[in-house]
């Protein structure tokens, strides 16, 4: 059934991208594109503190200035009813009480926690005389003492963000057994111990946040334009702060530069514009210059961890200890606690055996911009702890990392296998994709190379990363509408949402290819609350294992409408049908759909998808060459197998794969958000946050194993979109790692820059002064 | 966004100078790879924009045995392009050619750069290397004397920089650690050596200004070799250090670069 699904919806071909044309020739519609006549212009004063007392504002100057037409603040939106942001409330405090995070205003009133917060919106006839108007607002500030890392935010003697967070811990997660985990660790052959640091990240959207929020004076409500990925949930999450019903609020998505997860969240800006767009009955427009967005945006990752794991003398995992401070930033983003006690355990014990464990999350409140969803949200950080203890352990073991790993692999015989983290593994042959990315990457010729490395006089190691991603987050559904009209259109009305990833092309070819009809009579809706009923959104790799299954059974539901029709003109039984090539026909009769749509008229139909977690899986290895006058670091290889189900559209994947795996290098090599003990942000543009460029990515050699489909939706598929920011790092760490090896270095936390590397090399450990010495 | 400010076109270099005299706080636009984008973040403020662009006279490249001279509004993509400095100087055509990317190349200009005298930027490593002489609307500045620090340079507010001339050397190599971020130049090295016993060796990135390295010069001088340059350990004194690199690690890198320099400079293919 599954298969035949696949195939009836073009499994394996790629067809063109719909949205290419459009977006390559300037005709995308990202909001700065939207043409709104007569709009106003915002401009955000931020906090120049990370943390403080607001004394006072005095905002007298600022509204006298040319061209401005309101300054509002804090006090503006608490007067009038403006509730704060709504969080994720997904676990409990430490001591069991409920979470009681600061509340997250659209505009700070009383105090400030962390630098680029926003204090006061200026609106204006044009952005000149909106940015001309901040200078003019005085701020008092009272500094308090400011505490950045999460790790040093749990000292007891560490500054308090919040009332509500005793040791700044907000929220606290446990899994696992600790007497039983204790008690391995107690007799275990050998214990391995690391401590790292998964460091913070920014999304860095082509497109920075964006928005036109409009007061529609027909019909009395809020329309807001801006590049959200879940429409309808952004619609409620803000619709409840500014206390009005869904209805009153629309939101309307164009294309989107980019997300990552960084626009899965609401926003204080756009709460706070709606509020001053139905103030002053207007529209108004803000975008985000670079540096705000370095400032504002959430942040990705920043978790601080003790990592244990405990093996019997063969080599065979007893049991992990893990410890984990968790970066919240100054206050909890919506998706923020979920990403560290939700998305990144259920993959805990990643693809291995492991008796027992004992793992604590602190969610821990610091003087830094608040941390959300990122491309593998929770999932990076988790597969990163497990795989750096496995190389540090092999290495302390005296095995072979890949070696080691085997032993430790799930079974097949085991799937489905309930994982420490309560969930399912449906499907998956983790030790099948080991042995296929040992092929793709030639590991049987990695000494060669190694040896060939070393007489160009360069240091050359190898890493392999088994990662294993569960994809869909939280609202696990999918709805979607299918209109044909009678003039052969038809449109499919979907909540998730396009962003540069290309779904619209992968729903209007699954559907084109199941009618046999082309593809440019397929018209996806997508990005407009009012047009669109219901739906969740994009995140979480989940748009097309559930949203493609809803399009599935909404195409299947229009068949079978059509098929009764088709029977009825063709005065036959429905069941003696066959539908093929646009067409239904028996015996020596026939009708083409777009005939009968004609004849018979428009038909609606629905379809809807329910999904568990399901769990895309793969293999890494990657091999790194080490300039050692320099420390610079250089790609040689990077090669793998992914297991994402069944594979549609073979171009996109291909192109999630890539541009996943470019970000997961950039983990390992360039990226860091970097915060002073003031909590000011020193990387704050372009010319300090190192991104990765086109030449110095590798070459990529990764493949899709298709053997073990996905059992629970109807096309098999498991997700593509971020696997390689889970399994890119460990596999890149670890191949600097073994270049290194020979200089005592266990370990380095990320990004490995040329003078880490270069330290690493001139201070050998102890331990191996001690082997040079003899 | 940029604060208001007015677009000056002048004629000449003279109506140029008049305008900048005339404004306190007008700025000549050399191409504006580096002004414009600190207006746009408002770390500057001119009032003048005064636009030397349409100044046909200020660009041209020429060359004779001893030196060659170029305009300074010469766009890098040309200086990398030229016949003549890539048969006379190649490490300089080079240099120019790995400025930026390919937008700052068309527009960015010899001129605007070294009158900016960014600490990190790529061609005043190039003029202190190879000697060279700013020549401005007014007088002849030597490079020794030209660059007084960060972002600092000897030229009055109002004076011009008109061309640069660069001496040609004997063998020359330039090489570049690029900031990870930016691509400017973490530590960048010229070697230049002008006959036996004449070498210079000038290091952009690593301190406040561009800087001789009169170690490396001397150690070179007695033999422009890059073991030579390797073994020279270069003094973190006064360098930067900042969250891309320590001033020891810049330091380790000067002389890392000067022997690549040096090696390059010695290639047979980088000789035309």
């Amino acid at each position: 059934m599954d298969a035949e699904i696949a195939r009836a919806v073009g499994a394996g071909s790629s067809a063109p991208r719909i949205e290419d044309a459009r977006l390559l020739t300037g005709k995308a519609r990202y909001v700065e594109n939207l043409d709104v006549s007569g709009c106003l212009f915002a401009a955000f004063l931020r906090s120049t503190h990370a943390h403080a007392c607001i004394k006072s504002i005095d905002t007298t100057r600022a509204v006298a200035a040319p061209g401005v037409v309101a300054v509002f603040t804090g006090v503006d939106l608490l007067e009038a009813g403006v509730g704060p942001l709504p969080f994720h409330e997904v676990v409990q405090r430490e001591d069991g009480g409920p979470m009681q995070p600061p509340a997250r205003l659209a505009l700070a009133s009383d105090r400030v926690r962390f630098s680029g917060e926003a204090i006061a919106l200026v609106i204006a006839q044009t952005r000149r005389a909106a940015l001309d108007a901040l200078e003019h607002i005085q701020v008092d500030y009272d500094p308090l003492p400011v505490v950045v890392r999460a790790r040093m935010a749990h000292a007891e003697d560490a500054p308090l963000v919040a009332d509500g967070a005793p040791r700044n811990v907000v929220g606290f997660m446990r899994i696992g057994d600790k007497a039983k985990t204790d008690a391995v660790f107690a007799r275990a052959a050998h214990v391995t111990r690391l401590s790292l640091t998964n460091q913070r990240l920014s999304a860095s959207p082509m497109e920075t946040r964006s928005v036109i929020a409009s007061w529609d004076r027909d019909r009395n409500r809020l329309t807001l334009f801006a590049g959200n990925q879940a429409p309808h949930m952004a619609r409620e999450q803000i619709a409840r702060c500014l206390g009005i019903p869904n209805d009153d609020l629309r939101i309307v998505v164009g294309d989107i530069g980019g997300g990552f997860g960084m626009k899965l969240v609401p926003y204080p800006e756009e709460v706070a514009l709606l509020f001053a767009a139905r103030s002053l009955k207007a529209s108004i427009r803000w975008k985000a210059d670079r540096t705000e967005s370095f400032l504002s945006d959430t942040h990705g990752r920043d978790h601080d961890t003790d990592a244990e794991m405990a093996f019997d003398r063969e080599g065979r995992i007893l049991g992990v200890r893990m410890r984990v401070w968790a970066n919240m930033g100054a206050y909890l983003s919506f998706f923020g606690i979920t990403v560290a006690t939700g998305s990144g355990n259920r993959v805990v014990s990643g693809v291995y055996r492991i008796p027992t464990l004992d793992v604590e999350v602190r969610a821990m409140l610091t003087n830094t911009a608040p941390v959300g969803p990122y491309r593998g949200a929770g999932r990076p950080e988790a597969i990163y702890r497990l795989e750096r203890l496995l190389d540090v352990g092999a290495a302390e073991l005296g095995m072979d990392p890949v070696t080691l790993r085997r032993i430790n692999l799930i079974t097949p015989d085991a799937i489905p296998y309930l994982a420490n983290s309560g969930q399912i593994y449906e499907s998956g042959n983790f030790p099948r994709i080991l042995d296929q990315a040992l092929a793709v990457a030639d590991w049987a010729g990695f000494d060669a190379r190694r040896e060939a490395a070393r007489a160009r006089g360069q240091l050359y190691g190898g890493g392999i990363c088994c990662h294993i991603d569960t994809t869909s987050g939280i609202r696990p559904f999918e709805q979607v509408g299918i209109v044909a009209n009678a003039l052969g259109r038809i449109d499919v009305f979907s909540g998730t949402q396009a962003m540069g990833q290309g779904i619209a092309t992968v729903y209007a070819s699954m559907v084109a290819t199941r009618l046999g009809i082309p593809i440019d009579h397929i018209n996806i809706v997508q990005g407009d609350t009012d047009r669109v009923p219901d739906g969740v959104g994009s995140y979480g790799s989940r748009s097309l294992f559930i949203g493609g299954s809803a399009v599935v059974q909404a195409t299947e539901a229009l068949v079978d409408v059509l098929r009764q029709r088709a029977a009825a003109v063709l005065a036959s039984n429905s069941g003696d049908l066959i539908f093929e090539a646009g067409r239904f026909a028996v015996a020596d009769r026939s009708i083409g759909i777009f005939e009968l749509l004609a004849r018979t008229g428009g038909v609606e139909a629905q379809g809807r998808h329910e999904s568990k977690f399901v769990f895309p899986n793969g293999c890494y290895v990657c091999e790194a060459e080490i300039d050692p006058e320099t420390g610079v670091v250089t790609i040689a290889r990077f090669s793998g197998v992914d297991d994402v189900g069944t594979v549609i559209h073979p171009m996109i994947v291909h192109g999630q794969v890539q541009g996943s795996i470019a970000q997961g290098i950039a983990q390992a090599l360039y990226e860091e958000v970097v915060y002073d003990d003031e909590g000011q942000l020193l990387s704050a543009s372009f010319m300090d946050y190192a991104l990765p460029r086109a030449d110095v990515l590798p070459r990529l050699s990764v493949e899709t194993d298709e053997t073990s489909i996905c059992p629970t939706n109807p096309l098999g598929a498991k997700g593509a979109g971020e696997a390689g920011c889970l399994g890119a790092p460990p596999a890149v760490v670890g191949a600097v790692m073994d270049a290194l090896a020979k200089f005592g270095v266990r370990h380095l936390d990320m990004p490995l820059t040329p003078e880490k590397i270069w330290r690493a090399m001139r201070t050998p450990t102890p331990a191996c002064r001690a082997e040079m010495r003899s | 966004m940029m604060y208001e400010f007015a677009y000056v076109r002048p004629a000449s270099l003279e109506d140029a100078v008049r305008a900048l005299r005339m404004h306190s706080e007008a700025k000549p636009l050399a191409g504006g790879m580096s002004l414009l984008s600190a207006m746009k973040l408002r770390l500057a403020a001119p009032t003048h924009l005064v636009d030397l662009g349409r100044l046909d006279g200020l660009a041209g490249i020429a060359g004779n045995n001893q030196a060659i001279t170029i305009g300074a509004m010469t766009r890098h993509a040309d200086v990398a392009a030229s016949p003549i400095v890539r048969e006379a100087i190649p490490a300089l055509a080079v240099l120019a050619g790995d400025i930026g990317d390919r937008q700052v190349r068309h527009r960015g200009t010899l001129g605007g750069s070294v009158a900016n005298a960014d600490p990190a930027a790529c061609y005043p490593a190039a003029v202190l290397g190879l000697a060279g002489t700013i020549i401005t609307d007014r007088r002849h500045i030597g490079s020794d004397d030209f660059f007084r620090g960060l972002y600092e340079t000897a030229l009055e507010t109002d004076e011009i920089v008109a061309a640069v001339e660069f001496t040609r050397p004997a063998r020359a190599g330039y090489m570049k650690f690029p900031h990870p971020a930016s691509r400017f130049a973490l530590v960048g090295v010229f070697v230049a050596e002008f006959g036996a016993g004449n070498v210079r060796v000038a290091v952009t990135g690593a301190g406040p200004r561009v800087f001789r390295e009169a170690r490396l010069e001397a150690a070179l001088a007695k033999e422009f070799t890059p073991t030579v340059a390797s073994a020279v350990a270069v003094s973190a004194e006064g360098l930067n250090s900042d969250r891309a690199a320590s001033a020891e690690y810049r330091a380790h890198l000067v002389s890392v670069m000067a022997a690549r320099a040096v090696a390059w400079a010695l290639a047979p293919t980088s000789q035309s």
